[in-house]
C-alpha cells in the first residue's frame, strides 16, 4: 500500500509513527493529496452527523431473559440414554438373558412382568415371533435346560432336581441356578406351500425324524383350497429345529412362539413333595408304634392328608415335566392360490393393517419396556442427572 | 466493568450479567437497528445477549467487550436477515435525512447517502462500522473476521469512491 492509500489511516490515527511521518510528507508536497485528505474528513463528518440514534427497546425483556434460570436437560438426556443403553447392553456383557434380544427375549419379558408362580402364561409372556423371526432369520430361543426332558428320563430329572434343590431345608425356597430352566414352549405357525397334502405327508416325516409325533391332524378344502393343520409335539431341545423345518415348508404367514418359565413352580413343588414324603415316612414310623386306636385314627387321618398332597404335586410336579420335556407346535398348511384363484382383492390391505398393527404394538411394547426401566432404575440415572446438571451450571457451555 | 465482573457473569452470576446487559444494550440495539430495522433490532439484540451468557466463558479479554457483543450482534443481523427474507437496509437505517441537532453536515445529507448507496456491501460496511458505528480498524477486523489491513485498504478505496461520485 503507497502513502496515498493511507491518508484515511493516517486521519483515523491508525498508523504507526513512521507511516505517519510519511503521510505528512505527502501530505506537505501534493495539493491533490491534501485535497483528497480534506474530502475524507468531510465526508466522515457528515456520516456521523447523520447517524441515527434511536431509542433501545427491549433492555427489560432481555434482562429477564439473560438472568433466567437455564434448564439443562442434556445430562437428564445423558443419563436416561445411558440407562436405555445399559438396560440393552448390560444382560449381554453379564450373561443374563436380554431384555429386547431375541434370545430368550419372552422369557425375560415374563420374569420381569409376570410372577413366577403363575401358572398361566401372561400376556407378557406371549410375543409375535414374526419380528423375532425375521431378525435372526430363524428361531433362536433356545432351550438352556440341562436337564434331560425326555419323558422316559423322569428318574435321572429327579435326581438332578435334587442335587439343585437338596438344601435339606425344605421350608426355604431352593435356589435357581442360573441358565437351568424348564420352559413350556408353544408355537402356533401359519405357512403358505405349494401342496399341502405333500407338505402334511413331509412335515408327519420331518416330526418323527426329530423325535416328536403328531396330536392330531386335519386336512380340510376351504373355499377351493387345501388347508391342513396339525398339532405336533416335539421334544424341547428340538423345538428350533422344529419351527425351522416348518419354515422351510413354504412361506410364513403367521408365527406366534409362547414361553412360559416353569423352573421355579417345578422346584417349589418338588420341596414340597420331598417335605410331604419326609412326613409321611415320619408318619408310617408313628402308625407303626401307635398302641391306641384313638391315635392310630388320627395318625391314619393324617397320613391320607399327606397322601392326598403328596399326590396332588407330583401330579403338578409331572405335567409341568411333560410339558416343559415336550413343546407343543400348531401348524397350519395353506395351500397357494394360482393367480385368480379367488384371491380376495382386498387381502394385500387387510394383511398390511394386520402388519402395521403388529409392529405398531411392538413399538409401543418397546416404548413401555424403555420406560419401567428408566423409572425402575431412576435411583442411578437421577443422581448422575443431578451431578450433570450441576456441572453445567458451574461450566457455561460455550 | 472489571474482569472479576465479567467472570462472574460467566459463571454464572445473574446479576452481573444483568449489569452488563445494562452497560451494553443501547450500542448493541443500535448497532442491529442501524443494520436490520427497529422492528427486528430488538430480537437481534436479545439473541446477542443470549449468546453472550452462553459463550462469556470462551471471553479471553483480548478485545474490549463492546467489540466482542458486536461481532455477535453483527452475526445475528445476519443471520435475522435471512429469516426474515429482506435485504438489510443499512444506509435507512443508519442514516437520518437531516443531521442530528448540534452537528453540521459539510455535504448535503442526499449527496452523501447516494454516494454510500453507490459502494459495494463490503465497502459500504466497513465504512458504516467506522464513521457511524465508531470501530476501530481493529475492531472492525475482529467484527468482520477480517484482516486490518483489508479494513484500511477498504476504508480508503470506499472514501476514495465516494469522493469520486460527489465530485462527478
Amino acid at each position: 500500500m503507497n502513502a496515498r492509500e493511507d491518508i484515511k489511516a493516517y486521519l483515523d490515527g491508525e498508523l504507526t509513527p513512521d507511516q505517519a511521518a510519511v503521510v505528512e510528507r505527502l501530505l506537505a508536497s501534493d495539493s491533490d493529496a491534501q485535497a483528497e485528505a480534506q474530502k475524507f474528513r468531510e465526508i466522515g463528518e457528515s456520516l456521523r452527523s447523520l447517524a441515527r440514534g434511536s431509542a433501545a427497546r427491549g433492555l427489560e425483556e432481555t434482562i429477564a431473559r439473560v438472568t433466567k434460570p437455564k434448564r439443562v436437560l442434556w445430562p437428564v438426556a445423558g443419563a436416561v440414554a445411558a440407562v436405555a443403553l445399559l438396560g440393552i447392553l448390560g444382560p449381554k456383557l453379564t450373561g443374563q438373558p436380554e431384555f429386547f434380544g431375541e434370545s430368550g427375549g419372552s422369557l425375560s419379558v415374563s420374569r420381569i412382568f409376570s410372577k413366577e408362580s403363575s401358572a398361566e402364561p401372561s400376556m407378557a409372556d406371549k410375543i409375535t415371533a414374526q419380528s423375532v423371526l425375521e431378525r435372526a432369520g430363524s428361531v433362536e430361543t433356545k432351550s438352556r435346560s440341562p436337564l434331560p426332558s425326555n419323558a422316559n428320563s423322569d428318574k435321572e430329572r429327579a435326581e438332578l432336581r435334587s442335587s439343585v434343590t437338596g438344601n435339606g431345608r425344605p421350608d426355604e425356597p431352593p435356589p435357581i441356578l442360573g441358565g437351568q430352566r424348564d420352559i413350556i414352549r408353544n408355537a402356533d405357525l401359519a405357512v403358505n406351500v405349494k401342496d399341502a397334502p405333500s407338505a402334511l405327508a413331509e412335515l408327519l416325516r420331518s416330526t418323527e425324524a426329530l423325535g416328536g409325533y403328531f396330536e392330531n391332524s386335519n386336512l380340510v378344502v376351504d373355499q377351493e383350497r387345501p388347508v391342513a393343520t396339525a398339532t405336533l409335539r416335539i421334544p424341547s431341545e428340538r423345538f428350533e429345529a422344529a419351527v425351522s423345518m416348518i419354515r422351510g415348508l413354504g412361506s410364513i404367514l403367521r408365527v406366534n412362539i409362547a414361553g412360559q418359565d416353569v423352573t421355579a413352580q417345578i422346584v417349589d413343588y418338588g420341596a414340597r413333595a420331598r417335605v410331604l414324603a419326609n412326613e409321611e415316612q415320619s408318619l408310617i414310623s408313628m402308625l407303626r408304634s401307635a398302641r391306641s386306636t384313638g391315635a392310630i385314627l388320627e395318625i391314619r387321618q393324617r397320613l391320607a392328608q399327606v397322601r392326598a398332597q403328596l399326590e396332588s404335586y407330583n401330579d403338578q410336579l409331572k405335567t409341568l415335566q411333560e410339558l416343559s420335556s415336550l413343546s407343543t407346535i400348531s401348524v397350519e398348511l395353506r395351500q397357494d392360490l394360482k393367480a385368480g384363484d379367488g384371491m380376495d382383492p382386498e387381502d394385500w390391505f387387510g394383511k398390511t393393517m394386520a402388519v402395521a398393527v403388529s409392529a405398531l404394538a411392538s413399538v409401543a411394547k418397546v416404548v413401555v419396556q424403555g420406560l419401567v426401566y428408566v423409572v425402575i432404575l431412576s435411583p442411578i440415572w437421577l443422581p448422575v442427572a443431578l451431578i450433570g446438571r450441576w456441572y453445567a451450571r458451574r461450566q457455561p457451555k460455550p | 466493568m472489571t474482569q472479576a465482573q465479567i467472570h462472574a457473569a460467566a459463571h454464572g452470576d445473574r446479576e452481573a450479567a444483568a449489569h452488563l446487559v445494562r452497560q451494553h444494550y443501547a450500542d448493541v440495539f443500535r448497532f442491529c437497528a442501524r443494520r436490520i430495522g427497529h422492528d427486528l433490532a430488538a430480537d437481534a439484540a436479545q439473541e446477542t445477549f443470549l449468546t453472550m451468557t452462553r459463550s462469556l466463558a470462551r471471553f479471553e479479554g483480548r478485545s474490549d467487550l463492546r467489540t466482542w457483543l458486536l461481532g455477535i450482534a453483527y452475526r445475528h443481523c445476519q443471520s435475522l436477515a435471512r429469516k426474515a427474507r429482506r435485504e438489510p437496509s443499512p444506509i435507512d437505517a443508519s442514516l437520518g435525512r437531516e443531521p442530528m441537532a448540534g452537528s453540521s453536515c459539510p455535504i448535503e445529507a442526499t449527496a452523501v447517502r447516494d454516494a454510500l448507496g453507490k459502494l459495494s456491501a463490503e465497502h459500504r460496511e466497513v465504512v458504516l462500522l467506522h464513521e457511524v458505528d465508531g470501530l476501530t480498524y481493529s475492531e472492525i477486523a475482529q467484527t468482520l473476521g477480517i484482516p486490518v489491513g483489508t479494513v484500511k485498504s477498504r476504508l480508503y478505496h470506499a472514501l476514495a469512491a465516494m469522493r469520486r461520485t460527489l465530485e462527478a
